[in-house]
C-alpha cells in the first residue's frame, strides 16, 4: 500500500483492478457447460426433495407389503384389523409425503429475489423436517404396537384378550414410552447433522437482510 | 428446450462466466468446492433459463441465480471444506497489491455484506440491489456505508502495521 488514506475512489479502483485481473479472463467451453447442465443438483432443496422421495418409496413399500401380508390372513379378523390399521397408517404417510413432494419447487428461480429464495429454502427445510418427524411417528409407533399385538395374535390370543391383558398392555406402553423419545431424539439429531448448519446460516442471513443488524 | 435456446444459453454463459467466477471466488476458497458450485450455478441457471424472458438484463439475472445458489447451498452434501472458512480468514498479510488486499478484506466479511459490496462495486444502484436482494433500500444504504467504512478502516489498520 502506498498511501495513508484510502477512500471510496480507491476502493472502486482496487475493485476494477481485481475484476480485470481475477475474474474477467475466466473462460468456459461448451463441453463444460453441457456437462454441468446434465449433472445432478446438490442444492439443499434438491436434497430435501430426494429425502422425501426415498420416504415416499418406503411408505409405498410398507403399504404394499402389509396389504399383501393381510391377504394371507383374511380368515383371521384380528389380524385383518391389525394389518388394516398398519396399511392405513402407511398409506396416510405416503399421501402426506406425496403432497409435500409435489409442493417442493426444486429449481432456483432467477425471477425471485434472494431474500425470498432464502425464506423459501428455510421454510421448506423446516416443513420437510417436521413432516419427516411426523412420518417417523406414524411409521414406527404403529409398527411397535402392531408387532407386539401380531405376535400375540399369532400365538393364539384374540385382540380383545390382548387389550384385556394388563401385562401385554404394559409391554406395549413401555415399548412406546421408550421408543418414542428415542425416535424423536435420533431423528432430531440426524436432521441437525444434515441441515442444522444450513438452516442456521439461512435464518441468520435472513435476519441480517431484514434488519440493520 | 430447443437446440437454439441451448446455444443461446451457452453463448450467454460464455460471455458472462466472469460473474459466476466472481461470486464463487468471494464465497468459496477450496478449488473442489469452487468447481462444484460452478457446476451447480450452471445447472440452476439452465433449469430456470426457460423463465428468463429477457425482462431483465442477463448479467443481472445470472448474478441473482449465482447468489441464490451460493447463499442457499448446503455444504453438508459431501465432505468438503467449509464455506465459512473464508469468514475466519484474516486479511492476507503478504498481499502487496490494493486489489488483492481488497479481495481478502471482502472475503473476511459475512455472506450478506459480501453480496452487497460486490453488487455495489459492480456498479449496481441501491434500488437495483434492493430489487436483486429483496432488502429495503434504506437497509442497503446504511449497510453499504458501514461496509465501506469497515474497508477503509481495515486498509488503515494494515497501513499502520
Amino acid at each position: 500500500m502506498n498511501k495513508q488514506e484510502f477512500n471510496d475512489v480507491d476502493i472502486a479502483q482496487a475493485w476494477q483492478k481485481l475484476v480485470a485481473n481475477k475474474f474477467s479472463n475466466s473462460q468456459i467451453n461448451k463441453h463444460e457447460i453441457m456437462n454441468a447442465i446434465k449433472m445432478e443438483s446438490y442444492s439443499s432443496i434438491a436434497e430435501l426433495k430426494k429425502r422425501v422421495k426415498y420416504k415416499l418409496f418406503w411408505s409405498a413399500g410398507f403399504t404394499l407389503t402389509l396389504a399383501i401380508i393381510l391377504l394371507f390372513f383374511l380368515g383371521n379378523m384380528d389380524m385383518v384389523l391389525l394389518l388394516g390399521i398398519g396399511v392405513a397408517a402407511y398409506a396416510i404417510g405416503f399421501i402426506g409425503m406425496y403432497f409435500k413432494y409435489q409442493q417442493i419447487e426444486e429449481n432456483i428461480s432467477g425471477s425471485t429475489d434472494i431474500l425470498e429464495s432464502m425464506k423459501y429454502n428455510a421454510k421448506m427445510i423446516k416443513s420437510v423436517l417436521s413432516l419427516e418427524k411426523i412420518w417417523g411417528l406414524i411409521v414406527f409407533i404403529p409398527a411397535i404396537i402392531m408387532g407386539i399385538l401380531a405376535g400375540k395374535v399369532l400365538d393364539g390370543y384374540s385382540l380383545t384378550a390382548c387389550f384385556q391383558d394388563s401385562k401385554i398392555l404394559t409391554i406395549i406402553l413401555g415399548a412406546v414410552l421408550i421408543f418414542t423419545p428415542l425416535l424423536i431424539w435420533s431423528s432430531h439429531k440426524m436432521n441437525k447433522i444434515a441441515f442444522g448448519e444450513n438452516l442456521e446460516k439461512l435464518e441468520s442471513n435472513i435476519i441480517k437482510m431484514e434488519t440493520l443488524q | 428446450m430447443s437446440k437454439q435456446e441451448q446455444n443461446e444459453y451457452i453463448n450467454l454463459v460464455q460471455k458472462h462466466n466472469g460473474i459466476i467466477h466472481k461470486v464463487i471466488s468471494l464465497y468459496v476458497n477450496n478449488p473442489e468446492d469452487k468447481k462444484d458450485l460452478h457446476q451447480e450455478v450452471l445447472l440452476q441457471a439452465w433449469k430456470s433459463y426457460k423463465n428468463f424472458k429477457g425482462q431483465s438484463v442477463f448479467s443481472t439475472w445470472l448474478y441473482k441465480v449465482a447468489l441464490n445458489t451460493v447463499l442457499t447451498f448446503n455444504k453438508n452434501h459431501k465432505k468438503n471444506e467449509d464455506l465459512e472458512k473464508i469468514d475466519q480468514m484474516e486479511s492476507a498479510p503478504d498481499a502487496k497489491d490494493d486489489s488483492e488486499i481488497l479481495y481478502r478484506i471482502i472475503q473476511s466479511f459475512g455472506e450478506v455484506d459480501r453480496m452487497l459490496i460486490m453488487l455495489h462495486l459492480d456498479g449496481y444502484k441501491n434500488n437495483e440491489i434492493a430489487e436483486i436482494t429483496g432488502m429495503t433500500q434504506n437497509n442497503i444504504n446504511v449497510k453499504i456505508h458501514r461496509i465501506k467504512s469497515k474497508i477503509i478502516e481495515k486498509f488503515k489498520t494494515l497501513n499502520n502495521e
